[in-house]
């Protein structure tokens, strides 16, 4: 039985993909370290977490079924610490925390679970998370990303994830909701604060490794899978290719042409355009906002590590003129992003016609191959054999006899 | 999180008891306490603010709904309270069906678990509702999830084991519109004929082209999962396109390439299948599914492949919960008007191509311009009901209102 769980539950944006990244690269070593990370593949905990929430996501949940149970179980039988990651568990309900909780030992006599959350500011998760939601197909301007965050009921899908996943008192209440009269206390509870924008780079990591009792261990941090961001005109130009393509391009396609090509690929190189940011006056509902959660943070007295005044985040330039709205951006750069997207299309067309030019060469080869073949006086005579008994009906039953004997394998779909 | 009221306590014991009446006439008409929010108001509840857009607000219900007790100091959330009200309306739950829909996860995207307004909250959190005030795609969370665990506990009926294949052998393979084609490769199969065999000839079936958009659709719907009909078809007018499923010539270009044109068949009118195989037995029409019934299965769907894992939800769909919806009445799904020019268009392209004579057509290469099926779209409110009545209908202790009246 696993003596001590460490249960990532989010939030999304806050380095939570380098952080598994790591884990997964490094989970030999991590055990002889005496920490399990549970993960066949990199995207395991995603799996459990999906199956843990009955949640579908375009198809892949279908691979998820029973998935957390086996990870819960794998945590189970391993004495040690135990690592499960994956930021789209802060949006667990109690009763999913609370299923989620027991089937890890929560309140098991030598079992101890410990909930950690990775937490940024409000001025840099809103306009990444649009940035996000633009990556997956959303159509939204920014201006009616921001209307629906504001909007009261959070009844749309947008507010109702946006929130379930970024508000910081209420994703640990649900989870110490979960977990009822075993009682999850404050100090089992853990903040890691992403560093301010100019901090030092690996600091973060510093903060994860202090979080997850990972320092001393020589890692390889080799991973290139961090979430990679756009500029302005990028998302931009993104926005207006999902305005247009989103009743045309298959989902595979989108995956691979759209999000990894073109986002992934070209236009998150352009880091000289204009960055995503909270609009000024968007700080003034904000800022309370944030306020009464660090607020409620402290008077909770969760660990931190960090810094909670991290959350208030930088305010905006008071000129407004420093602002980028990316709902009307410099189209200048919009020009240039969409001709460098064109580049990269034309060059992966050319990679994909250079492969087809190489498949037909094969195809040629095989039929060269099969040509020599049937010169072959035994093949030909078994071709000749085929023809005639295909001409008529008795010699039909002779080849379906001839099949079932061989088994039905052999015979044509 | 807060313990609820007895005012919330009263109603979920009211609800678990068949009570009916909604959360906002609960307090005065039963005559309970409200607790500390005196008079029925919410005075010392925090029930947000709108102003600057506050996003403050709120709590969800807090509790767990697990382990099927509900009885301790919290409430479920207001969408599964709401819906057991609603059941209660329609029938009569058994006690274990009660204990689910109060247990229920609230499947796919939306709001978490829903706080009962009036009642004390936190600062934090979703604002709560008054569950009357819910829209409906948020009840249809709770009950198609707990249908799709249904239609996966249920099953599919074990089918009778195929004869042996016959002496007689009629090499085909049977394609075209799936919606037709695969009940009757079943059925061939199962009495002896099965598909394929030396020199097999394809054939491809087929009839009016809005039908086959229909069944299309139907089929995506079921199997693999769709966008909503209105959303799907849309889709396809603006590409000006039709789906590889009811695209003959399409399947009948591939099919020319890998066995030759010579072996490829187009079969305007399914009935004329039996006498074209030389079979002499009937072979079974799909059936009509009504609009509501397409669209409850179409939500069901992807959570039947959810929760019972790769390569059982066809089975399950077609199998399990197919029969049962197909007994179900009501108008099925039909063309709208802003797009029955379309296909008729298309329909038009389609016979000159027919007519072109690259490949054999059986029967009246007319049958493709039907005029595209009439019907209505699946309206919401509709799909409730029927989902609710479904998830009486499946518990063996519960009742429907009919029967509970006639009791």
């Amino acid at each position: 039985m696993a003596r001590r769980v460490l249960l990532h539950v989010g939030t999304p944006k806050t380095g939570t993909t380098y952080l598994q990244d790591v884990c997964f690269l490094n989970r030999d070593l991590l055990r002889e370290h005496g920490i399990l990370y549970p993960a066949e593949r990199f995207d395991a905990h995603f799996l459990a977490a999906l199956d843990l929430m009955r949640l579908p996501w375009g198809g892949l949940e279908e691979q998820a079924v029973g998935a957390w149970d086996r990870l819960a179980q794998e945590v189970r039988d391993f004495d040690g610490t135990a690592i499960v990651s994956h930021e789209i568990l802060a949006r667990a309900t109690p009763a999913q925390a609370r299923r989620a909780l027991a089937s890890l030992g929560h309140g098991e006599p030598g079992t101890e679970v410990h909930l950690i959350l990775s937490v940024r500011d409000l001025v840099r998760q809103i306009p990444a998370e649009w940035q996000e939601n633009i990556k997956h197909r959303t159509t939204a301007s920014y201006a009616d990303f921001l209307a629906e965050l504001r909007e009261y009921t959070r009844g749309g899908i947008i507010a109702s994830w946006f929130w379930a996943v970024q508000e910081l008192p209420d994703i640990i209440d649900r989870w110490r909701a979960g977990a009822g009269e075993q009682d999850l206390p404050a100090a089992h509870v853990h903040l890691v604060t992403v560093p301010p924008p100019g901090s030092p780079r690996d600091l973060l990591w510093q903060r994860f490794q202090q979080a997850f009792g990972l320092e001393g261990i020589d890692l390889d941090l080799g991973t290139d899978r961090a979430n990679v961001s756009l500029g302005v005109a990028e998302t931009y130009l993104l926005r207006q290719v999902n305005l247009r393509a989103n009743d045309q391009i298959e989902p595979p396609d989108y995956r691979e042409l759209v999000r990894e090509l073109l986002a992934h690929r070209t236009l998150s190189a352009r880091t000289s355009s204009p960055r995503l940011a909270l609009p000024p006056d968007a700080y003034g509902w904000i800022s309370p906002l944030t306020d009464s959660w660090i607020e409620e943070l402290r008077r909770e007295q969760y660990d931190v590590v960090g810094s909670l005044e991290e959350l208030t985040g930088a305010p905006p330039s008071a000129d407004p003129s420093t602002y980028s709205d990316p709902d009307a951006p410099d189209l200048a750069l919009v020009v240039d992003a969409a001709a460098e997207s064109i580049v990269a299309l034309v060059q992966d067309v050319g990679r994909w016609r250079a492969n087809e030019a190489r498949l037909h060469e094969e195809i040629a080869d095989l039929h060269r191959e099969l040509a020599r073949a049937r010169l072959n006086p035994v093949h030909r005579l078994k071709e000749r054999l085929y023809r005639m008994l295909t001409r008529g009906r008795s010699g039909q039953r002779v080849l379906d006899l001839y099949y079932r004997a061989r088994g039905s394998s052999s015979r044509l779909a | 999180m807060s313990a609820p009221t007895p005012r919330a306590t009263g109603w979920v014991a009211h609800l678990r008891a068949g009570g009916t009446t909604p959360w906002a006439a609960f307090g005065a008409e039963a005559g309970v306490s409200t607790g500390s929010t005196s008079g029925g108001s919410t005075s010392g509840v925090s029930t947000g603010s709108t102003s600057g857009g506050s996003t403050s607000a709120g709590s969800t219900s807090g509790g767990s709904t697990s382990g099927g007790s509900t009885s301790g100091a919290w409430t479920p959330g207001a969408q599964q309270l709401e819906v057991l009200r609603r059941l209660n309306e329609l029938g009569r739950p058994g006690p274990a069906l009660v204990e689910r829909v109060l247990a229920a996860d609230l499947v796919g995207r939306g709001r978490g678990d829903l706080g009962l307004v009036g009642e004390p909250q936190r600062r934090f959190g979703t604002p709560p509702v008054d569950p009357a005030d819910l829209p409906t795609p948020e009840l249809l969370r709770v009950v198609t999830g707990l249908l799709a665990e249904d239609v996966v506990r249920a099953g599919t009926p074990t089918p009778p084991a195929p004869r042996r294949p016959r002496w007689r052998r009629v090499r085909y393979r049977l394609h075209g519109d799936p919606w037709l084609a695969v009940p009757m490769r079943e059925e061939l199969t199962r009495h002896g004929y099965p598909p394929g065999g030396g020199r097999a000839v394809t054939y491809l079936i087929g009839r009016d082209l809005g039908s086959m958009l229909v069944d299309a659709w139907t089929r995506r719907a079921l199997v693999d999962g769709a966008a909503p009909w209105p959303l799907w078809l849309k889709k396809l007018h603006r590409a000006d396109r039709i789906p590889p499923r009811a695209d003959l010539l399409r399947q009948a270009r591939w099919w020319a390439d890998r066995v030759g044109a010579d072996r490829v068949r187009i079969v305007t009118d399914p009935a004329l299948v039996p006498d074209i195989l030389g079979v002499d037995m009937p072979l079974p029409a799909p059936p009509v599914l009504a609009a509501d019934a397409l669209e409850l299965a179409r939500r069901v769907s992807p959570l039947v492949g959810l929760f019972a894992g790769p390569g059982h939800r066809e089975q399950l769909m077609r199998h399990g919960l197919l029969p049962r919806l197909a007994a179900v009445p009501g108008e099925p799904v039909g063309v709208p008007a802003p797009y029955r020019g379309w296909v008729e268009e298309r329909a038009a392209a389609v016979h000159r191509d027919l007519l072109r004579g690259d490949y054999a057509v059986l029967g009246d290469p007319a049958l493709v311009l039907g005029p595209p099926p009439a019907g209505v779209s699946p309206s919401e409110r509709s799909v409730l009901v029927l989902a609710m009545r479904t998830l009486l209908e499946n518990d063996p202790e519960s009742r429907t209102q009919s029967v509970a009246e006639g009791a």
